[in-house]
């Protein structure tokens, strides 16, 4: 996979929007999971006639859920650090309260049964694990909470097999909701990290962009100034040589830098002229210059250049007078991606600013005043026998003024070395982004297979599901197994000899066998996402497996295990990309279950209880599933609009390097030529044809194309040392390949024999062009201002 | 007679010292002064008749706003090109600029150019004609065959007498073709929409030379 590579650069995502989003959603849940509690436990309490009493682990139970509570209607004000923590002490309060009770029916078995329902009842709890140490946190919140539970009740004298239903079913809710909540808290980091990676891309895509456009914008300045050098030395006009020489000179320092690939020309110059500077003003002072990441995508002005070196010369002019025999003295620039800065630093004999007479305007208008109309910055740092720091800077934006800011106001010593300012500025993230998960994840018995394949999206970390889904698919066999054993046991225990009573005792385990049958349905599709004829299948065989159940056991929360069943089977299937289905199939569940009740005429209450848990179940799953997909899909598309910054950078830094060796090209063509003539060379007739015919060569390297190419090259420098104007363009986008009418069948070799043929014959001046596509030639020549017949190669006569 | 006073903004005091001293021959041009910016040349009162304008400035301005600038001055416009990028050609040929002339075309050619430029004339060159010409925007322009055939003879250094020789017109009728084909480029305007748009130009602007071919 591409991912993460592509940028050249380490990091590791922050922690970002989208799980901190999600950390405080699952928080709000838990509020109202612990609402629902609490309410649920005060309607029980009076329902069952058990009083809450101070002195119980009652009120423990209820000021947990409260504090999650609070914790809950806090969260869109915490940060995540802050969020995990309260929720870890959330959580961990329900284990230690659970461990607690478990611990005290060993020497006082209780009489309560609210008491081992309140053990029980960990949503909350849960939820505020998941948040503050994920899945494992969960699962043991779950385990703790309903080990804890039937023990008191083993202890208390309170045990059913219909507990044991119970628990089992709750204990598999809570694994899978848990598994599913850790998946989306896990998809929301990864959401994040593919965040960040883009905005990195692009940062780097513009930076890249940057270095670009200043590249080709120095490339061609400099082109100017060799062109303008060769066509000055070779001008018939009486120049001074002198001015001619200084002119080659200038180029070839320009050039040279651009061709070193490294160094902008301009850059260069600048730092060459302080140096010059200082050597001059103080020459034992130390120089030094450091570079920023993408400096050169800075462009100094000329204007800015001017003020720069104008006021560090007034600052070594002023070190050199002021700051006494054997200081120390230091010139430091630092050239960064959005502003040069200067620093001129002695340990001398000081002054105290504020003595300076206002009427002395030396400094503020020197420096600071000449700073500030050129758009910089300037700041003077003194004080008597602690030496004196002047810091230059333009332009006058964040990055200067955050360099200059940073260096302490009076103590030059204290003040950040420049090589520490350009490591900050090119500090990146450190550490990597977790290479993507490619790893399909199989098989579980629950039917979770490899719910995300989508290959451009994000996929939940593959440990996530290697050790999730086994957990899950042993424990939903496990579970259902102890829900159809125990709903078999209570119906043998209250069987009585009627059909109905001795159904009740072996069909629970038909039932848990049409619920496998359903679970492998899912499971076996060769597809992760399963078509409409297996989604159909698995409806059918689920409602079958609910509605005989149904049918056969009394209508109780135990004994109506297997809603839990199908509705555990949904969930997965909503996780593989049929939430709405998912759905459906819940719905045909809360009708099964619905109906059953109003037969055997439950009371509405009971109807609730036992409809409530699938209900949820499905629910929250689809919801999930959807967020999920939705978060994934967007991944997808930061993750596509990466690989499209990282595509351009590829390209603009390909641009970059094609102008770095063409630099070194121009440099090797023209450099001894500028030599001889930056040496102050005469202007022999040679040397100027010399000269006219390199120019000539250097506008053919950009606008001949096809036709700088021998013969006609070796011609169009014969016609050049002739004196002859010679401009080739080859202005077609395209090959040349169809046929054309004027030169039909003539390959491009031969045509350009020919011109080469008729360029000796020129006299004054010359156009060859490859004419632009969809014209009745592909070339054409002019000769003195006639029109060459490239066919017959022949002048035209007129 | 009257005398055409010339003023040249160039980064290089040399170009503008060439040109000093190749108009110091002529009776009828006179050099006036010299800058690298526009600014401050527009400053002043208007007391010259052509400025001769670099098309790369090192000071940052655009052409586009260097030939506004000196035309909203009063004064006539022409300019100097050294590199042949078609697409700054392109960009000069739509402001209000009379014509562009290439640094190391012949003397004739320029001091041909200026006195044309003093007079107000267009100045059309066959550098002009060959960046308009392969402009893939010109196709879908509207112009005549006739003036298409104008367009590509000019283009390929025919001169306009020549031109005229070839289709058998007079060169009047060039040169009405020539101006009418100049004004129709000037108003084709350069899309520039979108953000992208706008950094391609920039691009263009930052003097990337064409992709190279082979």
């Amino acid at each position: 996979m591409h991912r993460g590579a592509t940028t050249g650069r380490r990091f590791v995502a922050p922690p970002g929007r989208a799980e901190l989003a999600a950390a405080r959603l699952f928080a709000v849940g838990g509020t109202v999971l612990a609402l629902i509690a609490i309410g649920l436990g005060l309607v029980l309490s009076r329902f069952r006639q058990e009083p809450i009493t101070l002195d119980g682990p009652l009120p423990w139970f209820f000021a947990d859920l409260i504090f999650i509570a609070a914790v809950g209607a806090m969260a869109p004000r915490l940060g995540l650090t802050a969020l995990r923590m309260l929720s870890g002490v959330g959580a961990a309060g329900f284990v230690v309260v659970v461990s607690g009770v478990a611990a005290q029916a060993l020497h006082a078995p209780t009489d309560s049964s609210l008491v081992p329902w309140a053990a029980a009842t960990f949503g909350a709890p849960l939820v505020a694990a998941l948040v503050a140490v994920g899945l494992p946190g969960a699962w043991l919140v779950a385990t703790v909470s309903l080990v804890g539970a039937q023990l008191v009740r083993e202890l208390s004298g309170l045990r059913s097999a219909g507990f044991w239903a119970n628990d089992a079913q709750s204990l598999m809710t809570g694994l899978t909701l848990g598994f599913i909540g850790a998946i989306v808290l896990d998809i929301s980091r990864r959401l994040d990290a593919a965040a960040a990676e883009r905005s990195l891309a692009a940062e780097s895509a513009s930076r890249e962009r940057g270095r670009l456009t200043a590249r080709a914008r120095a490339a061609a300045l400099v082109h100017d100034e060799v062109l303008a050098a060769l066509n000055l030395a070779a001008s018939p006009l009486p120049l001074p040589p002198e001015r001619v020489a200084a002119q080659a000179s200038r180029a070839r320092t320009l050039l040279a830098g651009l061709a070193s690939g490294d160094e902008s020309g301009e850059a260069a110059q600048f730092v060459q002229r302080i140096a010059d500077d200082t050597r001059e003003l103080c020459p034992e002072a130390r120089f030094t210059t450091t570079r920023a990441d993408g400096w050169e995508a800075l462009q100094l002005t000329a204007q800015a250049a001017a003020a720069l070196r104008a006021a560090a010369r007034q600052a070594l002019a002023n070190s050199a007078r002021h700051a006494g025999d054997g200081a120390a003295r230091a010139v430091a620039i630092h050239w960064g991606a959005a502003s040069v800065t200067v620093r001129v630093s002695d340990d001398g004999a000081g002054f105290d600013p504020k003595g300076v007479p206002q009427s002395r305007l030396g400094t503020r208008v020197s420096i600071v005043q000449r700073m500030r109309d050129a758009g910089g910055l300037a700041r003077v740092a003194s004080s008597p026998g602690a030496g004196t720091e002047v810091l230059l800077g333009w332009p006058c934006n964040a990055q200067a003024g955050e360099w200059i800011a940073a260096a302490a106001p009076s103590h030059p010593v204290t003040a950040p070395t420049h090589a520490e300012a350009a490591g900050r500025a090119g500090a990146g993230f450190e550490g990597r982004f977790a290479g993507q998960a490619d790893a399909q994840v199989r098989d579980s018995a629950a039917g979770t297979r490899s719910y995300v394949e989508d290959d451009d999206g994000v996929a939940p970390s593959p440990r996530l599901l290697r050790l999730g889904l086994p957990v899950i698919a042993v424990a939903f066999c496990a579970t259902q197994l102890v829900a159809a054993w125990a709903a078999a046991a209570a119906a043998r225990t209250t069987a009585s000899p009627d059909a109905l009573g001795s159904t009740a005792q072996w069909m629970p385990f038909v039932v848990l066998a049409t619920v496998f049958v359903g679970s492998e349905v899912l499971r076996r599709g060769r597809d992760p996402r399963p078509n409409d004829r297996r989604v159909a299948a698995l409806i059918g065989v689920l409602t079958t497996a609910t509605a005989v159940g149904a049918a056969t056991a009394p209508f109780t929360f135990a004994d109506m295990w297997f809603a839990v069943s199908g509705a555990l089977i949904y969930a997965a299937l909503a996780f593989r990309g049929r939430a709405g289905a998912a759905l459906a199939g819940g719905g045909a569940l809360l009708a099964v279950i619905v109906a059953a009740g109003l037969v055997q005429g439950a009371a509405p209450l009971t109807i609730v209880m036992v409809a409530a848990r699938p209900v949820i179940i499905v629910g929250l799953s689809a919801a999930l599933a959807f967020a999920v997909e939705s978060m994934q899909r967007r991944a997808a598309m930061l993750h596509a609009r990466a690989l499209r910054d990282a595509e351009q950078l590829a390209w603009w830094a390909g641009r970059r390097a094609e102008l770095a060796s063409r630099g070194a090209q121009v440099h090797s063509l023209v450099d001894p030529t500028l030599a001889q003539l930056a040496s102050g060379a005469q202007a022999t007739p040679q040397l100027q044809r010399q000269c006219l015919a390199l120019e000539g060569q250097l506008r053919d390297d950009i606008r001949a194309g096809r036709l700088a190419a021998e013969p006609l090259a070796a011609a169009a420098a014969r016609a050049r040392a002739r004196g002859v104007d010679v401009v080739l363009l080859d202005d077609r986008d395209g090959p040349i390949e169809e046929a054309h009418a004027g030169d039909l069948n003539v390959d491009l070799g031969t045509l350009l024999a020919r011109m080469a043929a008729a360029l000796d014959l020129a006299e004054q001046h010359a156009v060859g062009r490859v004419l632009p596509v969809g014209r009745s030639r592909a070339v054409s020549l002019t000769i003195d201002g006639r029109p060459i017949d490239l066919v017959a190669a022949t002048p035209q006569n007129h | 007679m009257q005398v055409g006073r010339i003023a040249v903004v160039d980064d290089h005091g040399l170009v503008a010292l060439a040109l000093e001293t190749l108009l110091a021959r002529e009776a009828d041009l006179e050099f006036a002064r010299h800058d690298t910016s526009a600014a401050p040349v527009v400053r002043r009162p208007l007391d010259v008749d052509v400025v001769v304008l670099d098309l790369q400035l090192r000071d940052g301005s655009t052409p586009a706003a260097n030939v506004e600038a000196l035309r909203a001055w009063g004064a006539q416009v022409l300019v100097l090109t050294s590199g042949e990028n078609p697409y700054l050609v392109r960009e000069a040929s739509q402001t209000g600029a009379l014509g562009i002339v290439r640094k190391s075309a012949p003397s004739d050619v320029l001091l041909a150019a200026l006195r044309s430029a003093v007079r107000g004339e267009q100045v059309l060159s066959t550098e002009w004609a060959s960046a308009v010409d392969a402009d893939p925007r010109m196709t879908s322009a509207p112009l005549t065959d006739r003036e298409r055939q104008v367009l590509e003879l000019y283009a390929s250094g025919v001169g306009a007498k020549t031109v005229a020789a070839e289709l058998f017109v007079s060169e009047n009728t060039v040169n009405d073709h020539l101006r009418r084909i100049r004004s129709i480029y000037q108003q084709l305007g350069r899309p520039a929409g979108t953000k992208v748009e706008l950094y391609q130009r920039g691009i263009e602007d930052g003097f990337v030379p064409p992709p190279s071919r082979g």
